[in-house]
């Protein structure tokens, strides 16, 4: 009876401890949380650059802001982003 | 009797008021300065003891310390370079808005309009520059003399996180001009954070865990270098890092003493100690079994200053503080000249749409630019994260008990040091130029898939030919200590070959050029 009296005791000496400790990790886990962003504040990644009847077969154009590169050919309309995927720097479109 | 009466009287509170007053300037300097001038032993002793700020050293200092030829003040002058970015640091912020509209503006005017405002700039950018040499090459003194070992080895780990918050405040500081070097060098800094997409990617399990997004979108608030990455950047550069760094270099501090001052020889002869400061009275050698102890409490083990004992040192005031204040001045003096020789750059405002060619990264960055071509991953991320492991772990490794605070104490080091500098240079070089001359697996298979190039590059390949002569020399040496300094001689060959490379040799495009006069003009 004795025994079971003092690991009780234990327990609890070893538990509170453990409550401060606990808190703080699931407390400054949320704080980590908090500079994540969630709502990522830039313009769309749909752009409306013109209706396709603007593009007829063999004309390029580059749109420098949006950083992007419109073309037709016979397989279709194309666009691509200039945007490299290595480093981020904007590929010259020749 | 009317004498004594007068001695009797008592006085009113009025008069014990105005005698207060009257010696107020004298008893506010007794409380304040708690002890006579420092002209004495004992004075002086007492000045340091008696001051939070003082404390810093302990009363006496061995003379070992002042040696010129050993610790060549690199510590301090790292700590002075900090202490002068803090001052210029926090008048710039008077004037500096944090704002994709403002930033730059803000920048020109205290660089053109506000009265020394050039100057402070210039101080904090040529600070920066000498700040980071300036650990750098303490770190490489300290590896060099075998410093790091017991009881120092966690002094060492501090270092090394002071090292990359070092880096840190670097980084985060070339962002907040917001021109056009700014932009394009931290566009590329973001990207390679965000590289570990590279490896993901080629597994195909972006969808899932994409490590390297998490990791841009952290440091950016964004997708894209904006207006949330100036904020989190000059919350990272004038907030968060001096707060994390100025802890760090607390206990870095606190553990030069804790390990019982600086590291020194067993055996140290009159001529090692010519040219320091002496203190006859330390000569008479007090025997040590006489040294009072203030008893703190009961501890098993055996403090570092137990067998020390007065011999061979001198008081910490002023000859210590004397030696600080003459490498601070001359710090400050050198970059007060660089600064009126050389401004600190200024570029066009950042402009999304056009990226600089070369974009090149601050010149302690540029090694690994040179690596990263290849895979932004292996260059930017992984390689350099194991070279500030490798560098972490080095006292860990290596738990020889040789002497401490010796440049090259034996042969085998020397030899050592000098066969590596010709093997890590060789195969340096010999990469550089088959690289400009035959370009690499893209070049000759274009469909090739990016995983084998992120482990197969010029990086990974200079990297294991250097593991591989650390081990060879491990091997035959049988000695950890040469098997460290094989390795650490291979990163420092490496960092100023591949630095020189990258800033003297590369023009537009990543090209090779002899000289930056032969650039295109465009």
């Amino acid at each position: 009876m004795d025994e079971k009296k003092d690991s009780r005791r234990d327990f609890i000496t070893k538990f509170a401890p453990a409550t401060f400790w606990g808190s703080l990790a699931v407390w400054g886990g949320s704080l980590l949380k908090f500079t994540m962003p969630t709502l990522l504040p830039q313009e769309s990644k749909k752009i409306k650059l013109g209706m396709p009847s603007d593009f007829p077969n063999g004309t390029t154009k580059i749109f420098e802001k949006e950083r992007v590169v419109l073309f037709s050919d016979n397989d279709g309309l194309f666009a691509i982003s200039t945007t490299c995927t290595h480093l981020g720097c904007v590929v010259k479109w020749t | 009797m009317s004498n004594t009466e007068e001695k009797n009287k008592v006085p009113s509170g009025l008069e014990i008021f105005l005698t207060n007053l009257k010696h107020l300037p004298q008893s506010f300097k007794d409380a304040t300065v708690r002890h006579g001038p420092p002209s004495s032993n004992r004075a002086a002793s007492q000045s340091v003891f008696s001051n939070l700020f003082l404390h810093i050293h302990s009363v006496r200092t061995h003379r070992y310390n002042f040696k010129k030829t050993f610790t060549m003040g690199l510590g301090v002058a790292s700590a002075a370079s900090f202490i002068i970015l803090a001052i210029t640091g926090i008048l710039l912020m008077i004037y500096y808005k944090p704002s994709l509209a403002e930033a730059y503006n803000s920048i020109k005017d205290i660089h053109f309009a506000v009265p020394g405002g050039r100057l402070i700039r210039n101080i904090h950018r040529w600070g920066a520059h000498i700040m980071v040499a300036g650990v750098f090459l303490h770190m490489v003194r300290v590896f060099m003399t075998g410093s790091y070992r017991h009881p120092r080895q966690f002094n060492w780990v501090v270092g090394m996180i002071l090292f990359a918050v070092t880096l840190g405040l670097s980084f985060t500081g070339y962002l907040l001009p917001w021109d056009q070097l700014a932009y394009w060098a931290t566009t590329i800094g973001a990207q390679i954070a965000g590289s570990p997409v590279e490896v993901t990617d080629a597994l195909g399990i972006t969808e899932i865990i994409d490590i390297g997004g998490m990791q841009m979108r952290l440091l950016l608030g964004a997708d894209i270098v904006g207006e949330e990455a100036l904020v989190r950047f000059y919350f990272l550069h004038c907030i968060f890092l001096p707060l994390i760094l100025v802890t760090f270099l607390g206990v870095h501090f606190w553990r030069i003493r804790k390990d019982g001052g600086m590291s020194r020889p067993s055996v140290i002869t009159k001529e090692m100690l010519a040219g320091t400061p002496i203190d006859e009275n330390a000569e008479m050698a007090f025997p040590t079994k006489n040294k009072t102890y203030g008893l703190m409490c009961l501890v098993k083990g055996e403090s570092n200053n137990v067998k020390n004992s007065v011999k061979n040192t001198v008081q910490s005031w002023p000859n210590l503080f004397n030696y600080e204040m003459a490498i601070f001045i001359l710090v400050l003096a050198i970059m007060i000249v660089l600064s009126y020789v050389s401004d600190a750059p200024l570029k066009e405002a950042a402009n999304p749409a056009v990226p600089e060619n070369p974009a090149k990264a601050p010149w302690y960055f540029l090694g690994l630019q040179e690596l990263v071509p290849y895979s932004a991953f292996m260059g930017g991320v992984a390689i350099p994260g194991l070279a500030v492991l490798g560098l972490m772990l080095i006292p860990f490794l290596d738990k020889t008990r040789n002497e401490s605070g010796l440049w090259f104490p034996d042969k085998n080091e020397k030899s050592v040091f000098k066969s590596t500098v010709i093997f890590s240079s060789i195969v340096i070089l010999a990469t550089l130029i088959f690289t400009v001359n035959f370009g690499w697996l893209r070049n000759w298979f274009p469909q090739i898939p990016q995983l084998i190039i992120v482990l197969i590059n010029p990086g990974t390949l200079i990297t294991t030919l250097f593991v591989w002569w650390s081990i060879r020399i491990l091997k035959n040496s049988g000695s950890t200590r040469l098997g460290a300094m094989a390795i650490f001689t291979c990163f420092l060959v490496g960092f100023v070959i591949l630095t020189y490379f990258a800033y003297q040799h590369r023009g537009p495009n990543w090209d090779f050029y002899w000289w930056p006069s032969l650039w295109p003009t465009h």
